[in-house]
Parts: structure tokens; C-alpha cells; sequence
């Protein structure tokens, strides 16, 4: 088998048909991440930022974390001002419906 | 101007990938049907496995979604991009699973034109090049894929396989050296020698 009859049976290779559904499933976690940025944007700043510390904590982490947070004083006057809790506690609807959809 | 064409190639990638992190659905379409069947092909020619080349495909892409906000827009394909996670991903496969196996149930839709006959020895071509691509080193293989199936030019294959082209041509190389020693003795058989 000469080099030439090898590069023309590899350039005859057929191409993988790709699976319909595996189309769908890229689609579907590209409208997911762009509905998730675009659900990002619309938040301000101080929630982004949680919303990134829940992203690196996984939703399930972020009671955690903000709990650990409280405990370390770090979510009192510090971060939040003032109005810590009452921030939080409007942010917790946020995250959920986010985190929903 | 081949330099021209690619920079233009990658000015085109790089505003349809902005045009993604701005939320723009059809930019999400055009890059979902250009890059999924090249990532699929890619990570079923290097994992020998089609179940396997779909979950590869899907983080590949969703890689590809979650960098697009950092895209360094003119400085690289993306195409060229995801062929590197693409084998980067195959390779923890190939690692994990310590060797390769056959592709089973490959995907490929029967192809109607031909006859039964010709149907067959196409079938066998396409097990023999598949169990002889199998059996290369895995660099060797994705750097014969990329230049003789996929048809990239030898400085594309460098970027991808983060090398130079002499590493390249190297590869490709021993690669084609390993696949005629193995191949040699069926080609007549399969028609290859005419």
C-alpha cells in the first residue's frame, strides 16, 4: 500500500452522522447559559456577587455559605451595610427562581 | 493571502461568539450546526466510541458557551479551539478507560446509493482504517485524523495539538508508517490498491 492509497482511504473516511439529539442537547444548554447570563444582568451588583458565590458553592452551598458568613460577621455591616438581612432575605426568591430555571 | 482568509475566519468566529454572550439566539444556532458535527467526528474517530463522542461533544460545547464572554476575539479559530478540548477531554477518556474499544453502533446512517455489495466493502474499509487508527499512540492519531480525514493544514494541526509543525509532520509521519504495516497486507483485499 502505497502513502498516496493510504491518504486517499483516509480522505474517503465517512463522516459521522451526527445524532439528532445530541443537536438538541447543545441547543438546549446554549439557551440555558444565555438565559442564565441574561438572568445575571439584570441583577446589581452586590447580588452578582453573591450570585458568583453561589455559582462556586452550587445553590445548595450558598445557605451554607451565607450562614458560615453571618457566623464570621462578614455579611453584617461589612458587605451588605446596614440592611444585611432583610438584602438576603430578598435575594432568597431570586435564587431559587434562578436557580429553577 | 491564506493569512488573510484566516484572520477573516477568525474575525467571523469572534463576532459570532460575542454575539452569543450578548444573548443572540442565532448565533447560538449557526455555531451550534458548524462546530457540533466537528466536535462529534473528532471525539469519535479519537474515542473509537459514538455514546462516548456525544458526551464529549456536549462539554465540549458547553465549554465553548461558557467562554464566550472572554472570547479573545482575532486571535484564534474556534473551531481550532474545540478540536484542543475536544482531544483534551478524549484524552481523560482514553485515560480513564486505560485503552481504546471499537466503535460500536457508530451513528452512520446506511447510505442508499450504493449497492449491497459496494455497501459491504465500504463497511470493511471503514472497520479496517477504525481498528488500524486504534491501534496508533493517541497523538499520532489525532495528528493523522486531523491532517488526512479532517484535511487541516499542518499549522492549524500545530495549534491544536499545541506543538510545532515539525512535531507535526513528525507524527503524521510515524503515524501513516504504522497504519501502512498495518494495513498493507488487507489492502488489496479492501480495494485500495488499484
Amino acid at each position: 500500500m502505497t502513502e498516496d492509497e493510504l491518504e486517499r482511504a483516509l480522505a474517503a473516511t465517512p463522516a459521522h452522522a451526527v445524532p439528532p439529539a445530541l443537536l438538541a442537547r447543545v441547543r438546549a444548554d446554549a439557551a440555558a447559559i444565555q438565559a442564565e447570563r441574561a438572568a445575571r444582568g439584570r441583577l446589581g451588583p452586590r447580588r452578582q456577587l453573591l450570585w458568583a458565590l453561589g455559582g462556586r458553592a452550587g445553590v445548595g452551598g450558598l445557605a451554607g455559605l451565607a450562614a458560615a458568613a453571618f457566623a464570621l460577621g462578614l455579611l453584617g455591616p461589612g458587605l451588605l451595610g446596614a440592611g444585611g438581612t432583610e438584602a438576603l432575605a430578598d435575594l432568597a426568591p431570586d435564587l431559587s427562581a434562578l436557580a429553577e430555571g | 493571502m491564506a493569512h488573510d482568509d484566516g484572520q477573516a475566519a477568525r474575525d467571523r468566529d469572534g463576532a459570532l461568539m460575542a454575539a452569543f454572550a450578548a444573548g443572540d439566539a442565532r448565533a447560538a444556532a449557526v455555531l451550534t450546526a458548524e462546530l457540533t458535527p466537528l466536535a462529534y467526528r473528532h471525539a469519535a474517530r479519537l474515542l473509537g466510541s459514538a455514546a462516548e463522542a456525544e458526551d464529549v461533544a456536549q462539554e465540549a460545547m458547553v465549554r465553548l458557551w461558557r467562554i464566550a464572554p472572554d472570547w479573545d476575539a482575532g486571535r484564534t479559530r474556534a473551531s481550532t479551539w474545540l478540536y484542543r478540548v475536544v482531544a483534551n477531554l478524549c484524552t481523560d477518556r482514553l485515560r480513564r478507560r486505560g485503552r481504546t474499544r471499537p466503535l460500536e453502533a457508530a451513528g452512520d446512517p446506511p447510505d442508499p446509493s450504493p449497492g449491497a455489495e459496494r455497501g459491504l466493502i465500504d463497511a470493511a474499509r471503514r472497520d479496517a482504517l477504525r481498528d488500524a487508527l486504534a491501534t496508533l499512540p493517541e497523538r499520532q492519531r489525532e495528528a493523522v485524523v486531523l491532517r488526512h480525514v479532517e484535511g487541516l493544514p499542518n499549522p492549524e494541526i500545530a495549534a491544536i495539538m499545541d506543538t510545532g509543525v515539525s512535531g507535526v509532520e513528525s507524527l503524521i509521519a510515524r503515524g501513516k508508517a504504522a497504519l501502512r504495516e498495518a494495513l498493507g497486507p488487507r489492502a488489496a483485499e479492501l480495494g485500495w490498491m488499484e
